[in-house]
């Protein structure tokens, strides 16, 4: 054993005397993951999300467009995404060749009214070739969008329309109407309960004796007097 | 930041000491080429005392490295490593996989070239399908199943898991893994390169 530990220790003081390729091999593990947490890791506080700037022309000018054009005012959109409405279309087309936008969508004529009556609408979307990520986000928020109109408009078509009436009539809406309309929306959501309101705590009532008998895990109820 | 680092730093650690450890074995070889050994025979220093003192080298060389690397990323960086008992723990039964792993690979080597060669080759799969390289729980299904059998992935669970502060009882099969590992590999280099050593083979 000692041979060998003589041996070791004298390899070792050569090892001692040059060390710089050993030095070099273990700075390398070092300097790729600080490589690596630099790019992928940042400085431990998360980057601002950008704010996505959109041209919106509303060709529509009926109640879904309307409020479409209400929906980034609130909540956190508001600061995510800035909506530039224009008239026409060699505006919103200059405005993306400025790159002042990422993305410039235009609401058809008629799309309220063709979706209640379950016609198909062709949302327009032009993307700013000059950016990467922000106008794939708007491609996918208009496809959300879409999807979501065509659901809410084949789910809710009737009441839907008659909020669209009660819109256009001067007087204010009668108790009647509002109550249709209200009962007309909650039948047709009944439909699809399980899916909008997926229960997550249920609730069931017990009686005080057998409370001890079902509930095992949880403490026993502080006794009153 | 310093998360990042501590995620990373396992993986690389261990594939990159297995290269610092390469220099004692590769002695052996430039040793029995360069016609040293004989010499280093002719003294009082036998076969099998030359190649323990190789294979202890690399252990220490391989434990030190390693030691370094955490005390350079906890006064650098801020990584937290754990309990430092189990970290030992951890370091000893990481050098001794590394140092059974590329004994085994020089042993089987005949030339220097052959050692080159089958030493880059084997080290990078086994940090590539070990996790040393990308997180392994994004490899491919099949990818992972031969990682599960590689010292780089029981390295990398090891000192990921004394990081982390799991407690011993959860660490016992990566330190149990490494040092089977580890005796296996020296236990088949030391019969490997006592033959070949012995009989002159290679030249």
């Amino acid at each position: 054993m000692n041979t060998v530990l003589s041996l070791v220790r004298n390899d070792l003081k050569r090892d001692w005397k040059r060390p710089w390729s050993m030095l070099l091999l273990a700075a390398m593990p070092m300097a790729i993951a600080t490589l690596i947490a630099a790019v992928f890791g940042g400085s431990g506080k998360s980057a601002a999300m950008p704010t996505v700037h959109v041209v919106l022309m509303d060709e529509d000018k009926d109640m879904l467009s309307d409020f479409l054009r209400s929906m980034p005012a609130q909540g956190d959109s508001a600061n995510k995404l800035q909506l530039q409405f224009v008239t026409n279309r060699e505006d919103g087309i200059e405005l993306l060749e400025q790159n002042k936008a990422s993305a410039f969508v235009i609401l058809p004529t008629n799309m309220t009214l063709n979706l209640l009556n379950g016609q198909t609408n062709a949302i327009e979307l032009y993307e700013n070739p000059a950016q990467q990520i922000l106008p794939k986000v708007v491609r996918q928020g208009i496809s959300l969008l879409a999807v979501g109109l065509s659901g809410v408009a084949e789910l809710l078509s009737g009441p839907l329309k008659s909020i669209r009436e009660l819109r256009h009539i001067d007087d204010f809406p009668t108790d009647e109407s509002t109550v249709r309309v209200a009962l007309d929306s909650v039948r047709n959501l009944r439909h699809v309960r399980t899916y909008l309101f997926p229960p997550l705590i249920q609730f069931t009532n017990v009686a005080a004796n057998d409370y001890q008998l079902t509930v095992t895990n949880s403490p026993a109820p502080a006794k009153t007097p | 930041m310093n998360e990042v680092i501590a995620f990373i730093l396992p993986g690389m650690m261990y594939f990159w000491v297995l290269f610092i450890g390469q220099g004692p074995m590769q002695e052996v070889i430039f040793d029995r080429e360069g016609n040293i050994l004989p010499r280093i025979l002719a003294s009082p220093v036998t076969l099998p005392q030359f190649i323990l003192a190789k294979m202890l080298r690399c252990f220490i060389i391989c434990g030190l490295a390693m030691v370094l690397l955490v005390v350079f990323s906890r006064m650098v960086y801020g990584v937290t490593w754990g309990n430092p008992l189990l970290l030992a723990v951890a370091i000893i039964a990481c050098a001794l996989s590394m140092t059974g792993l590329l004994a085994a690979i020089y042993s089987l080597a005949r030339t220097r070239e052959q050692a080159r060669t089958l030493s880059s080759t084997i080290l990078l799969g086994m940090a590539m399908v070990g996790g040393g390289m990308f997180p392994f729980e994004n490899l491919p299904g099949f990818l992972q199943a031969v990682g599960q059998f590689t010292p780089n992935r029981w390295g990398n669970l090891a000192l990921r898991g004394v990081a982390g502060g799991k407690p011993f009882a959860d660490l016992i099969a990566p330190f149990a893994s490494l040092i089977v590992l580890g005796l296996l590999g020296c236990g088949i280099a030391f019969v490997l390169f006592r033959r070949q050593l012995s009989t002159g083979r290679g030249k």
